[in-house]
């Protein structure tokens, strides 16, 4: 990538420092579901169903998704959900570290977790 | 001490598609009153058909219409107070809370209660103070113009720019793109409701609605939001969700604490999109139809009106549960013509009893047929596979029924009652596709027979007939040459128009594809004119440029031909029948429509014993070879006495349940002719007529979902 092409995506070294930094703060803290997301489970337990209780937005679960969920409902950090997908799919960790996050990053952008230090 | 057994008065029962809250309040207060109740539905026309469901109310009486004045309706109402003390009145239409918060004093000193605003309330909530009222009180709202002369419309709507949403003073609202629209909508809403129109911007964003009862004090006593979640052709959210938003909270409780309010009041907002602000675009000043969703959601908010009512005072209601949902559907009924009578002639009656619950899989062997059957939806128009899924399901041959839906708001794939099993199929166009969902409905929950039910999968189901019977599905279905034969197009030809048919004939008909084609229509067969649409859609014009504008609607709906036709007088009749392979009837039923929605179909109507018009109709289902399940459609001439065909459906019609309700379940004809077995003979009954009404049902949100993702939902044993 060309300087002026980092430049112009917000990806020079200072770009890069500051996400790096976030990042690292993502990962440490702990998430925990926010009051108004639900989790519903399926008659069998294995998945089920998150609804925004602000919204009654509707979120379908896979059994992945839903055990991310019940770990955060108890409250999870980044770390704990990576080694969770790498035990279940035999991931790599730097793979499931960053779906951890993007699944997390989504939840709050829908207001569905909080951070907790 | 409260009263052992109250007596509650409602209104509100009329509507047919666009329900008035009366039932749905009748309902709640049924589910959720702790102990005996009774419930009076009072109706300004017996066809109120809201109030004739099994165990909805205990008594119908008619009372006089509001124009008659306060005087005149005072004076009804001590009648049916003298003969059936009420203890209570809850006024569920716009256009009578004014009425009786002014006839309160004089009905509370008579012994009856109610609980509602003064006027001077009721005035500042009117549609035309909107502006006023959110001004006045920092209220977010779009901006709205109440335009009182029809003859300034355009003007002010060219001023807010387009698109805009025309709405009456008091009900009624579209969305309009350009002035033409807007006057034409104008005129409509002002001659429904008067006193001019709104013209409201739109706002895009999420629809939420806030339910809210308000004690003697205007303090809130109970509270239940919903955001719409399903929005039919008329803008009415049809499936909604409970949902508990703080913001969304604190706005509503905001706003009451201006009003001053008593008693039931609904707030209409918009949460736009991108902001998030919420804006108030209606407030209303009783229950919204959705009303039933606030039992399901653990807060009924008229068992808690009721008890605010009859004995003031009451602690603030709970929360309602979030995720709550309902689906808007239909209840269908048979109703004794001389208890429909009794209600004109006596003005008052004791409708029915408690409600029979339908048949379901639990009763049968599960060894029975088992019947798939398409169209399961009353979102925007009631589809015919409801009532055929109602007819099978009382028959004691049919061992499952399953329902085949487009999607999560196909209103039919929640109704538990009708469906062991719901399955999703796509487009039927892609026939490889809709075999293979059938084959896989057949593996998952067994299936002998297949009833297609809309008009557009015809085709497609006669295109896969042959390979659906090779792996075990059976069709009762017409060739594709019958099929083109009583399309709109071929049957109004010349030859088919020039045939004596016996008891009807096929009416003059003019092909037009051009505008010039309209006018020489016109010139040759005079006004009124009826403009039909290729596939669908009748529409009459009483002058030329009434004809052009229907033409040119029609052209921009992408049809490039149609039909005109000229004008009949005179009361509608339909036939169902059902055709075996050998195009003979194994069955057929003619009724007269007596009462029909905004957009022409049956709500309301009676068996009638027109043997002529069904040996001809027979004579010409053979002449044309059909096969399988058919509706015909006609008009008695109010002067030649003659039926005119005005269409053939090639699927049973939308009220078909009454057939089986009189005796004649041509659904399980068309199965049981599917399967080559006999059809059993049958004894009708008479003096019933078919009555229908919507009917809210509770669905869990996550319906909506799991439905939508895995394909299906199983409502009975697998």
């Amino acid at each position: 990538m060309s300087a002026r092409r980092r430049k112009q995506s917000g990806a020079g070294s200072s770009g890069v420092a500051s996400r790096d930094r976030a990042t690292s703060a993502e990962s440490s803290i702990a998430w925990r579901l926010t009051s108004r997301a639900r989790l519903e489970a399926d008659p069998g337990g294995a998945n089920g169903f998150l609804l925004d209780t602000y919204s009654a937005a509707m979120c379908v679960c896979n059994d992945t998704a839903w055990t991310l969920l019940r770990m955060l409902k108890r409250g999870a950090s980044v770390e704990r959900l990576a080694r969770e997908l790498v035990a279940r799919h035999d991931a790599k960790r730097g793979v499931a570290r960053s779906d951890a996050l993007g699944f997390v990053r989504r939840l709050r952008r829908m207001g569905l977790v909080d951070g907790h230090r | 001490m409260g009263i052992a057994k109250p007596s509650v008065a409602l209104t509100g029962f009329s509507g047919l598609d666009n329900p008035e809250p009366g039932k749905p309040v009748a309902r709640a207060i049924r589910l959720g009153w702790p102990g005996p109740l009774s419930i009076h539905a009072l109706n300004y026309e017996a066809w109120s058909t809201g109030a004739w469901g099994e165990g909805t109310v205990d008594a119908a009486h008619l009372i006089p219409p509001l124009l008659a004045g306060d005087e005149v309706a005072f004076a009804r109402i001590m009648e049916i107070h003298r003969d059936q003390p009420l203890a209570a009145l809850i006024p569920c239409l716009d256009l009578e809370v004014p009425v009786f918060s002014r006839l309160a004093p004089r009905l509370r000193d008579a012994g009856i209660k109610t609980l509602l605003a003064g006027s001077e309330q009721i005035q500042s909530i009117r549609k035309t103070a909107l502006p006023q009222l959110c001004y006045r009180h920092g209220i977010a709202a779009p901006r709205t113009v109440h335009v009182e002369d029809l003859g300034d419309v355009a003007y002010q709507a060219d001023q807010l720019g387009y698109p805009l949403i025309v709405k009456g003073t008091v009900a009624g609202a579209r969305k309009v793109e350009n002035a033409e629209q807007a006057v034409i909508e104008a005129t409509r809403l002002h001659l429904r409701w008067g006193g001019g129109v709104l013209l409201q911007q739109p706002v895009a964003g999420d629809e939420y609605v806030v339910a809210m009862v308000a004690r003697g004090d205007g303090s809130c006593l109970g509270r239940v939001a919903v955001r719409k979640l399903g929005v039919n052709h008329r803008g009415k959210g049809v499936i909604g969700a409970v949902v508990c938003d703080p913001d969304l909270d604190r706005e509503a409780e905001r706003i009451l604490a201006h009003l001053n309010w008593r008693g039931p009041l609904e707030l209409e907002f918009i949460r736009a999109h991108g902001t998030g602000r919420l804006n108030l675009i209606e407030v209303n000043c009783r229950f919204p139809s959705w009303i039933l969703l606030s039992h399901w959601a653990r807060c009924n908010l008229p068992v808690a009106l009721l008890q605010e009512i009859l004995k003031p005072g009451r602690r603030r209601m709970r929360k309602p549960r979030a995720g709550a949902a309902f689906v808007r559907d239909i209840y269908e009924t048979a109703v004794p013509v001389t208890k429909l009578t009794q209600l004109e002639r006596l003005k008052q009656v004791r409708p029915a009893g408690s409600r029979q619950r339908s048949p379901t899989s639990a009763k049968r062997s599960g060894r029975g047929v088992k019947v798939a059957i398409t169209g399961i939806s009353a979102f925007d128009v009631v589809m015919p596979g409801l009532g055929v899924a109602r007819a099978l399901r009382g028959a004691a041959a049919i061992g499952k029924v399953i329902g085949l839906g487009y999607g999560p708001f196909d209103t039919g794939i929640h109704r538990r009652d009708l469906f062991d099993h719901v399955f999703q199929i796509g487009d039927p166009a892609d026939h490889d596709r809709l075999v293979t969902t059938l084959l896989e409905a057949k593996a998952a929950a067994g299936l002998d027979v297949v009833v297609p039910c809309l008009d557009l999968e015809i085709e497609h189901f006669v295109a896969v007939a042959p390979r659906l019977a090779a792996r075990g599905i059976r069709t009762l279905l017409p060739s594709r040459e019958a099929l083109r034969v009583t399309r709109k197009t071929h049957l109004f030809n010349g030859a088919m128009t020039r045939k004596d048919w016996g008891a009807f004939e096929i009416p003059p008909t003019v092909k037009v594809w051009t505008l010039q084609g309209v006018d020489r229509s016109a010139r040759s067969l005079g006004f009124p004119l009826v403009i039909k649409g290729p596939v669908s859609g009748a529409v009459a014009a009483n002058s030329l440029q009434d004809a052009r504008t229907v033409w040119l609607s029609l052209k921009e709906q992408g049809c490039s031909e149609g039909l005109a036709q000229s004008f009949v007088r005179g009361d509608e009749f339909a036939v169902a029948a059902v055709c075996d392979r050998q195009h003979r009837l194994t069955g057929a039923v003619a009724i007269k429509k007596l009462v029909r929605c905004e957009r022409g179909n049956t709500w309301g109507a009676v068996r009638v014993d027109e043997q002529d018009l069904v040996e001809s109709l027979a004579t010409f289902l053979k002449a044309i070879r059909w096969t399988g399940p058919m509706e015909a459609e006609f008009i008695r001439d109010s002067v030649t006495e003659k039926f005119v065909l005005l269409e053939i459906n090639g699927r049973f019609p939308a009220w078909i349940s009454y057939c089986a309700d009189i005796g004649a379940n041509l659904p399980l004809h068309a199965v049981l002719t599917a399967l080559g077995r006999p059809v059993p003979s049958e004894t009708t009954a008479r003096g019933l007529m078919f009555m229908r009404s919507c009917e809210e049902l509770p669905v869990e949100a996550s319906a909506f979902a799991t439905f939508a993702t895995k394909g299906g939902l199983a409502h009975g044993r697998q």
